[in-house]
């Protein structure tokens, strides 16, 4: 094709070295009279290396655009699948179907890492199918544990008419009720009907204490939302129309609720929190000095400044608080007889959260420096994480659920071999609880269940998209 | 107003004084009272394909509402309380 341009002749006139360097030059591309007229002088391939830029360039962008758009579109497939329980009819006094959320921070990493799998995986769906949702977080190991073991615990003492706390501070009382009783003069004009807030004015500059604490209250101590906007001035009804949950007007208790476990870890916690709520005792346990005091008389002077270092250690801040019950106990202990196990059920008539089923969800956080490649395919590959994460969450949508067998202790467990070496051997060192024997009784097992997954059909799935 | 504890107490209000303050705090309520309702009708009817294809109300519309309402009186109150305290010290308090 050069051959019949006009250029390479008139520059052949010239020296030999420059014909032949032309001549290569000139023989790569494609160029015509229009489009020189054009101002384009010759369209051609760009050199070698901005080739290998531009390809590398391309690959790597165009890879993560792809994986981005095919999030896209599994979500958009999800939320399309879940949208029908979103749409059903929900009367003003009643609350959707409320499930848990308990994440925790993927190993070697924040908490930010495992809220972002929620946030991108689990949250559009659950959004698009009505669920209310609460969110349980840590950012030390065992929090989760104690949150939960402490939950049931106070449940227990509940139903046993037992106080919260053994021993009870005299200080803190006195100066709890002081400053009620203080509140309660300033306030007493609140008792008027009506709009509360315009006999405000009456009660700030009268008072000589202006330095006190009586001038700052809480806005919400003044008035309630519902008072100010006057909708029970017209709508008397409305205030004795109750609240209902529709988790509490279910038939099979197991269809109500749900809880999620984002992170091997947060599946770990969350059931030894309940077996360490039902099995053990309803309040902490006095440490055993008798046990502390042979331990140190037999061992030297050097085991005992450790040991007094180990005891610091556990009051540390750092560390959550120690379980109230060992695994080993479990066998022997009693089944949480505060509760009637015939219906387990709290003043709403919502089954208890620990008698929800489970829906167990892996972090794919990984790091090091030899899995940097299985990295970058993870990263290459979210979607199909997503997949599995979908899927997951749509047996939660569809109750999908079926009693909690001895296997399912390895839910997630794959997550295991992603975490690094050296943070394992650290946790193992410093007796963190996602190393120890992951223990559990049948007695606790009994009240289990796990949500399985839905195995959604490709093919299906694509026409409904189209 | 006092120096050194003379001056005696705060003037007592005027009922004129009174019924401005009524007023205003009433504007007050009620302004806040439109922009929750703008805000939440904005953000749970309008922004939906389905908006106003049913006449009662669905789940995801319902949880939506109580959400909106939920964090709007709480960012309400917290803002609320900043300024009292804004107005007791002159700077902002740290929460």
């Amino acid at each position: 094709m050069s051959d019949s341009n006009p250029t390479p002749e008139s520059t052949a006139k010239t020296t030999t070295d420059v014909v032949s360097k032309a001549a290569k030059v000139e023989s790569k591309g494609y160029t015509n009279p229009a489009l020189q007229m054009m101002g384009i002088k010759r369209i051609k391939l760009p050199s070698r290396n901005w080739m290998i830029f531009w390809t590398v360039l391309g690959t790597l962008s165009g890879g993560i655009a792809y994986d981005k758009y095919q999030q896209q579109q599994i979500r958009l497939k999800y939320i399309e699948l879940s949208k029908k329980f979103g749409q059903e009819h929900c009367k003003s006094n009643e609350l959707p179907r409320k499930i848990r959320i308990y994440v925790v921070p993927p190993p070697n990493d924040y908490l930010t890492e495992g809220l972002k799998y929620f946030r991108k995986f689990v949250k559009p769906i659950l959004n698009s199918s009505a669920i209310d949702f609460e969110i349980y977080t840590e950012e030390r190991q065992g929090d989760i544990r104690y949150a939960v073991a402490e939950e049931i615990r106070k449940l227990r003492r509940a139903k046993a008419g037992l106080p919260d706390e053994l021993e009870t501070t005299s200080d803190d009382n006195d100066t709890t009720t002081t400053t009620t009783t203080s509140n309660t003069s300033d306030i007493d004009v609140q008792k008027f009907p009506g709009i509360t807030p315009i006999n405000l004015p009456k009660i700030e500059p009268s008072e000589s204490d202006n330095e006190g604490e009586g001038e700052l209250k809480q806005v919400k101590d003044l008035y309630d939302p519902v008072d100010v906007l006057g909708i029970n001035l017209y709508n008397k009804s409305l205030k004795q129309t109750p609240q209902i949950k529709q988790d509490s007007q279910i038939v099979d208790p197991k269809d109500a609720g749900g809880v999620i476990c984002i992170g091997r870890g947060a599946f770990k916690e969350y059931l030894n929190g309940i077996h360490e709520g039902l099995l053990g005792p309803l309040y902490k346990p006095k440490p055993k000095e008798e046990e502390n005091t042979k331990v140190i008389s037999d061992d030297d002077k050097g085991d005992m400044i450790a040991f007094k270092d180990e005891d610091d250690k556990t009051e540390d801040s750092k560390k959550a608080p120690k379980s109230y019950i060992e695994p080993s106990d479990y066998s022997t202990a009693q089944l949480a007889p505060e509760l009637s196990l015939n219906n387990l059920k709290d003043d709403d008539n919502v089954p208890y959260f620990f008698t929800q089923p489970i829906l167990v969800l892996r972090n794919y956080n990984i790091s090091g420096f030899v899995n940097q490649f299985e990295r970058l395919r993870r990263f290459y590959f979210k979607r199909e994480q997503m997949k599995d994460y979908s899927d997951s969450v749509m047996g939660l949508v569809l109750k999908n659920h079926r009693d909690f067998v001895k296997s399912d202790l390895t839910l997630a467990s794959q997550e295991e071999k992603d975490w690094p070496h050296k943070w394992v051997k650290t946790g193992i060192e410093k007796n963190s609880e996602w190393f120890k024997d992951f223990i559990i009784d049948d007695k606790v097992i009994g009240l289990l269940s796990v949500y399985e997954p839905i195995k959604t059909d490709n093919d299906v799935t694509e026409k409904k998209s189209n | 107003m006092s120096f050194l504890g003379l001056g005696g107490a705060a003037p007592k209000l005027t009922s004129e004084q009174k019924i401005q303050a009524a007023t205003s705090e009433l504007d007050m309520v009620t302004t806040m009272f439109n922009q929750l309702v703008d805000s939440c009708h904005k953000k749970c009817f309008l922004n939906t394909e389905t908006s106003y294809a049913d006449g009662e109300l669905n789940k995801t519309e319902s949880l939506c509402i109580d959400r909106c309402v939920s964090k709007y009186f709480e960012a309400n109150v917290k803002v609320g309380e900043s300024m009292q305290s804004v107005g007791k010290s002159g700077s902002l308090a740290k929460m």
